[in-house]
């Protein structure tokens, strides 16, 4: 089973202080640690299971700045046989659409039976690019995906629902899935594992190489236009208790008493 | 006039909830932009489900025939293929859930018509139609434009929006469903629970919900004892059921259960919108986190920016005391 | 005529003997050569040229490292040991008589035919207090298998057959002087035969002797008589002084499982389990059995390896390194170096157990999920806490702080630590610490958001690739601010800086490294802070592992703890070199065994019942798990756990004591 997986690079942002740049057209960098896309991980690991029992080879891809190249070597650590990226510069500051457009071409050079992608990014959070790659490439596709299971030419996925339900799904191959966390539990990568394939090559595709045109992608191609970024305000609507935990116990517990009508 | 379609979710003999908020956007819009609202129905048997609706907008499409049992991307894009390019809806909206997110995105490729996904706000900015996102793990809103094209779709975070009540009596109008393709590429096999377990965290009157804060599996006892102290059930967030902390029966969110207890204690919870989603009713909603910058803290009603372990113990030694 | 022995007095058929023989010492040289190619199949250990004679001599020679703690097993291991030398010694001797020249004659003989009594006696008593001491004293809580007892039972056997050949060429033939054997002289005396049954009878024991003695010799570098050999040899490399770690190049060519010492350590190991009684966590009741553990290394090496007095084929898929401990018991050390102090042979079981951790952590198969994540942490974050780089002065909020990249002129730093720096509660420690350095004038400047974490726990989890990397961070940061002293609240990070990076770094050794009770000790001399009495005050001290058994500091807390008016120090029943771990090394933090009561609860109750008010450690991992130990094991109220700085910092003039 020939397998593409689409990661991307993403800040850590759940315990950071996010701040914007004074130009307000991005944020922050300098004190964020950034790494592989949480959902991307869960798709690289799923991809080489499914290499591991099915056989096959899976390719790892990015659509983003230098400093990719290390999550694609971790990726490459993890089992990944082959990394590919494509050149940012055309795609600087690309919406969803330029993204899946990039992609699209790149799952169009070789026979991929299977693209998969992180259901969502932890950044931007659209959750966008694997369908509309789906649409650009014409196959089936799944989001959300918690389980793949391989029936020959096809495959049946679970799809996460809401209210702790999933959908069992049939699609037919090559298809493009999502992946939501939690489908697995992915492996650790080591130093000595990334050491190890230091020397593989990574191949940097030009827009050209994926029948990418000039102009067709990046910030003027986009459907969709930033009109800016801003901080919304904290604590915005609760009422901040203040003072030592043993006093803010208490209000807590006199509001649980006040409300929940609990003894 | 320009329309705009509300795409309605529904699932086994239900209209989901968050329909009802896209309800009361496509009203705001209506105010705002002058656009007609309308609902679309799409599935087999769905007549109620449009009586329903017409309670609600003043028009309600009806698309009703066997084969869309059940939802699936192809047969209902199809639908919505052949509806958008006989209507030319200025907007569409739907929920962005897992209908909504399986659904949209492609639709919007394929059509060529842009799309804004997980938007906390729909509006107009200068004439034109603009979304609001939340980023960043909700600590940076951005707004959007969308590129001209004949219309748009966008879809919206739970939450963001209060579900609409009825208001008025609609029309209801039928569409024919297309011919289908030759073959379909894609089956639906059924559904499959997967928060099955003997804890019911959707009755609990008093839930105790714990996070990432929690840190390691070996602080579960604590807040389980708390918990118990408390009279409350324990429930959390995401994180902790991917790490099998606890099991998927606890977790409240979009993915999870959606509860509403009259006291919701958060500890540690930093307030994804797909957490916060999950908590509704009028209850009261009490968090308890160290970042002062989290997001919980616009969704609860009162917050108190410590470190949650401080908290138990706080807690412990007031119920002990008693 | 002069005393003296003829060699094969009675027995005819030398020939026979000698092919016995010849063969015994053919299977016998050649099981030394296949533990050799075994040993010698590890890797080379990097070693400097400094060397330790006292230490090999006196646990060689004397067994002192034996006694310790244990005299009757001293006692015991001393008579075989001494009782075998000099047997084996008689032989040689007795050969180079028959063969080479004959010199045992006359005094020197009788004296030699006693001291060879005395010696066989000696053996046989301590084979007799070997199962005295395993059935009825039950003092040495060893594991006893078969194999123990078929080495116990041969030495007793062959020195049995040997007095009983002894007394019977007493009894047939009495020779003409009085011969010093008082054991065969009993013999001879007590026996009824007469003279051609005893001629008989010694011929047949004299055949019994000799198979059971070649046979020992054949069996011997096949059983665990190899620690003879083995154990020796790891004393050596114990004092010689340890350099270089390997490369990440080396790392990678090696070819083979297990150092070259490793592999001498596992045939050193005699299974006396002295590693496990002292075990934190095998006394928590955890699955994790130091002795264990180096058996099951010992007997992959030798699977692997092919080792066998039948040679077998190596198997042709070669087994993994990450197999060769338990899958639990490998995650459960928590590096606290107790065992590797307490062998009398100096095996560090907890260096075998990280190599095993090294193959898994490499593979990435294995390894607990919380521990995967603290160590994904510190290769994002560059801490185990998932800790944004904007924070790690966070702790500093309020306070004017040097921070060398802001331009402090300093040629001492202050290492905060991750923990220190992150865990609200513990930021008070660097706050502490602050407000002593003020006070005393001490000057320092901080890392601030170029520190990154020591890393000394990555390594003990086996993540040497990541432990190298954040420690070359470190060191460049030390380089690059012209830092020559080092002062730490955290012992990890105090030892790995001591310690480890000087074996990846030659300048690192030049900088001085001192935990901050060490600074504290210099700064509180002579009363120099005029700390105020904060009242009457009941202290223990909690030893950290890495500031006690792994660094040597012991006195500088405590010498801290006396100089803070109105504070009396408590021991605690295992102090010092025995203070008891409270689980938190070597990646403990984030791995939970399957079984067993906390180390941190343990710890928190032998604390408590000194009846001291206050528990003092200076670690924030030890603070951490007895902090919750105190808690979970319900002294709360009654003991409370303070890092020593903030102890000092109290007392401060002017300050309020909390």
């Amino acid at each position: 089973m020939e397998i593409l997986v689409c990661v991307k690079r993403v800040p850590d942002t759940a315990d950071a202080e996010v701040a914007l740049r004074p130009d307000g057209r991005g944020i922050r960098e300098e004190d964020l640690a950034f790494g592989i896309n949480e959902w991307d991980n869960y798709a690289v690991e799923e991809a080489i299971r499914l290499k591991e029992k099915h056989g096959g080879a899976v390719t790892v891809a990015t659509i983003g700045p230098a400093e990719s190249e290390d999550v694609l070597r971790r990726c490459l650590a993890m089992g990944a046989d082959d990394a590919v990226m494509i050149d940012e510069a055309s795609f600087r500051g690309a919406d969803p659409y330029g993204i899946a457009r990039g992609l699209a071409g790149l799952a169009r050079r070789k026979a991929y039976d299977l693209v998969l992608a992180g259901a969502l990014a932890g950044d931007d959070g659209y959750g966008m690019t694997g369908p509309v790659l789906a649409g650009y490439l014409g196959w089936p596709h799944a989001t959300l995906v918690t389980s793949i299971e391989v029936e020959g030419k096809k495959i049946a996925v679970a799809r996460e629902l809401e209210g702790g339900l999933e959908e069992i799904l049939a699609v037919e191959l090559p298809a493009v899935l999502t992946i939501q966390t939690g489908i697995n539990e992915p492996r650790y990568v080591s130093i000595m594992g990334i050491r190890k394939v230091r020397s593989k090559d990574i191949p940097v595709l030009a827009p050209a190489d994926i029948g990418v045109g000039a102009g067709e992608v990046g910030e003027n191609a986009n459907l969709l236009r930033s009109l800016g970024l801003s901080t919304p305000p904290a604590g915005a609507e609760a009422v901040m208790l203040k003072g030592a935990p043993a006093e803010v116990a208490q209000r807590i517990l006199d509001i649980v008493k006040e409300r929940g009508g609990v003894a | 006039m320009a329309k705009v379609f509300v795409l309605v979710e529904h699932r086994r003999g239900s209209i989901r909830e968050a329909t009802f908020e896209c309800v009361t956007l496509a009203r705001e819009l209506q105010t705002a932009a002058g656009l007609e609202p309308a609902a679309v129905v799409i599935g087999s048997g769905v007549a109620p489900f449009a009586e329903t609706l017409a309670a609600y907008l003043p028009e309600t499409i009806v698309v009703d025939d066997p084969s869309l049992e059940h939802f699936r991307f192809e047969t209902y894009a199809a639908v919505l293929r052949d509806l958008i390019e006989r209507e030319t809806p200025l907007l569409v909206i739907a929920p962005h859930s897992a209908f909504g997110m399986e659904l949209v995105p492609r639709l919007s490729a394929e059509l060529a018509r842009p799309c804004a996904t997980d938007c906390v706000a729909v509006g107009m900015d200068g004439g034109a139609l603009a979304a609001t996102r939340s980023v960043y793990n909700g600590k940076i809103d951005e707004r959007l434009a969308f590129a001209p094209a004949g219309g748009y779709f966008a879809t919206v975070r739970a939450g963001s929006y209060a579900p609409a009540d009825p208001a008025g009596t609609g029309a209801i109008r039928a569409h024919a469903c297309p011919a289908p393709p030759a073959a379909w590429r894609t089956e639906h096999r059924g559904y499959r629970e997967t928060a099955a377990g003997a804890v019911d965290i959707t009755q609990a009157p008093l839930l105790l919900a714990i996070g990432r804060g929690i840190k390691d599996a070996e602080n579960i006892p604590k807040a389980q004892a708390l918990a118990d102290r408390l009279g409350a059930v324990l429930a959390c967030s995401r994180p902790v059921v991917d790490k099998k902390w606890l099991g998927k029966e606890r977790q409240v969110g979009t993915s999870g259960r959606t509860v509403k207890p009259k006291v919701y204690l958060a500890l540690g919870i930093s307030g994804a919108f797909q957490h916060i989603a999950g908590i509704k009713g009028p209850g009261v909603f009490i968090a308890v986190n160290r970042d002062p910058k989290a997001p919980v803290f616009r969704a609860a009603d009162f917050g108190v920016v410590e470190d949650m372990f401080k908290i138990i113990d706080a807690l412990a030694e007031k119920l002990g005391a008693k | 005529m002069e005393p003296f022995r003829e060699v094969f007095w009675n027995i005819p058929d030398h020939a026979i003997f000698y092919s016995l023989a010849a063969v015994a010492t053919g299977v016998f040289l050649y099981g030394l050569y296949r533990r050799y190619r075994l040993w010698t199949a590890g890797w080379p250990e990097k070693r400097g040229r400094s060397f330790d004679w006292k230490l090999v001599a006196g646990r060689v020679f004397a067994n002192a490292s034996i006694f310790r703690g244990d005299p009757v097993g001293g006692v015991t291991h001393i008579l075989i040991m001494w009782g075998f030398i000099v047997l084996f010694l008689g032989t040689v001797m007795s050969t180079i008589d028959h063969w080479l020249v004959s010199y045992l004659t006359g005094d020197l003989y009788l004296a030699y035919a006693f001291v060879l009594d005395i010696a066989g006696v000696a053996l046989m008593a301590g084979v007799a207090l070997a199962y005295l001491r395993r059935y009825v004293l039950k003092s040495g809580k060893m594991v006893t298998v078969i194999r123990d007892h078929v080495v116990l039972i041969l030495i007793f056997f062959v020195s049995l057959t040997g007095f009983m050949v002894e007394g019977l060429r007493l009894r047939a033939a009495p020779p003409l002087w009085s011969e010093p054997s008082p054991v065969g002289q009993w013999i001879a005396s007590v026996s009824a035969l007469d003279v051609p049954g005893a001629l008989l009878a010694h011929r047949i024991w004299w055949w019994i002797h000799s198979i059971a003695s070649l046979s020992l010799i054949a069996w011997f570098p096949f059983s665990k008589f190899i620690h003879v050999f083995a154990a020796p040899v790891n004393l050596v490399y114990e004092g010689m002084e340890s350099s270089a770690f390997l490369t990440l190049e080396e790392r990678e060519a090696l070819g083979s499982d297990f150092s070259a010492r490793q592999r001498i350590m596992m045939d050193a190991c005699t299974q006396c389990n002295r590693c496990t009684v002292v075990c934190p966590s095998a006394a928590a009741g955890e699955p994790l059995s130091p002795r264990a553990a180096v058996d099951e290394a010992g007997s992959f090496v030798r699977r692997a390896g092919g080792f066998g007095l039948f040679p077998k084929r190596p198997p042709a898929e070669p087994p993994k390194r990450g197999t060769a401990v338990g899958p639990e018991a490998a995650w459960l050390c928590t590096t606290c170096g107790h065992c590797r102090i307490e062998c009398p042979s100096a095996i560090s079981p907890m260096d075998i157990i990280r190599e095993v951790r090294t193959a898994r952590v490499e593979s990435g198969e294995n390894v607990p999920d919380n521990l995967q994540e603290m160590l994904e942490s510190v290769y994002k974050f560059k801490n185990p806490w998932q800790g944004a780089k904007g924070k790690r002065m966070d702790w500093a909020a309020g306070l004017d702080i040097p921070v060398f990249a802001d331009g402090a002129k300093e040629t001492r730093c202050f290492y905060v630590g991750c923990t220190f720096a992150y865990d609200e509660r513990l930021q008070e420690v660097p706050r502490s610490a602050a407000a002593i350095f003020a006070a005393a004038g001490y000057r320092y400047g901080v890392l601030g958001k170029e520190e990154v974490c020591c890393s000394e726990f990555v390594r003990g989890a086996g993540e040497d690739g990541l432990f190298f990397e954040l420690a070359g961070q470190n060191i460049d940061a030390f380089e690059r601010h012209g830092v020559e002293e080092i002062v730490t609240p955290c012992p990890h990070g105090m030892h790995t800086f001591a310690n480890e990076y000087r074996r990846m770094a030659p300048g690192a050794a030049a900088r001085r490294v001192l935990h901050v009770s060490q600074a504290l000790e210099e700064i509180l001399r002579g009363g120099a802070l005029g700390l105020e009495d904060r009242g009457e005050r009941a202290v223990t001290y909690h030893d950290p592992c890495f500031l006690g058994r792994r660094s040597g500091v012991y006195d500088a807390p405590r010498n801290v703890l006396r100089s803070i008016p109105g504070v009396r120090l408590i021991e605690m029943k295992r102090s010092r070199e025995r203070s008891l771990c409270c689980g938190g090394g070597g990646g403990r933090m984030w791995v939970e065994a399957s079984a067993g009561e906390k180390m941190g609860e343990v710890r928190a109750r032998e604390a408590a019942e000194t009846g001291a008010d206050i528990i003092v450690t200076a670690c924030p991992f030890c603070f951490t798990n007895i902090d919750d130990g105190v808690k979970t094991a319900g002294h709360e109220g009654r003991v409370i756990v303070k890092d020593l700085v903030e102890l000092v910092a109290e007392c401060l003039p002017g300050r309020d004591g909390a």
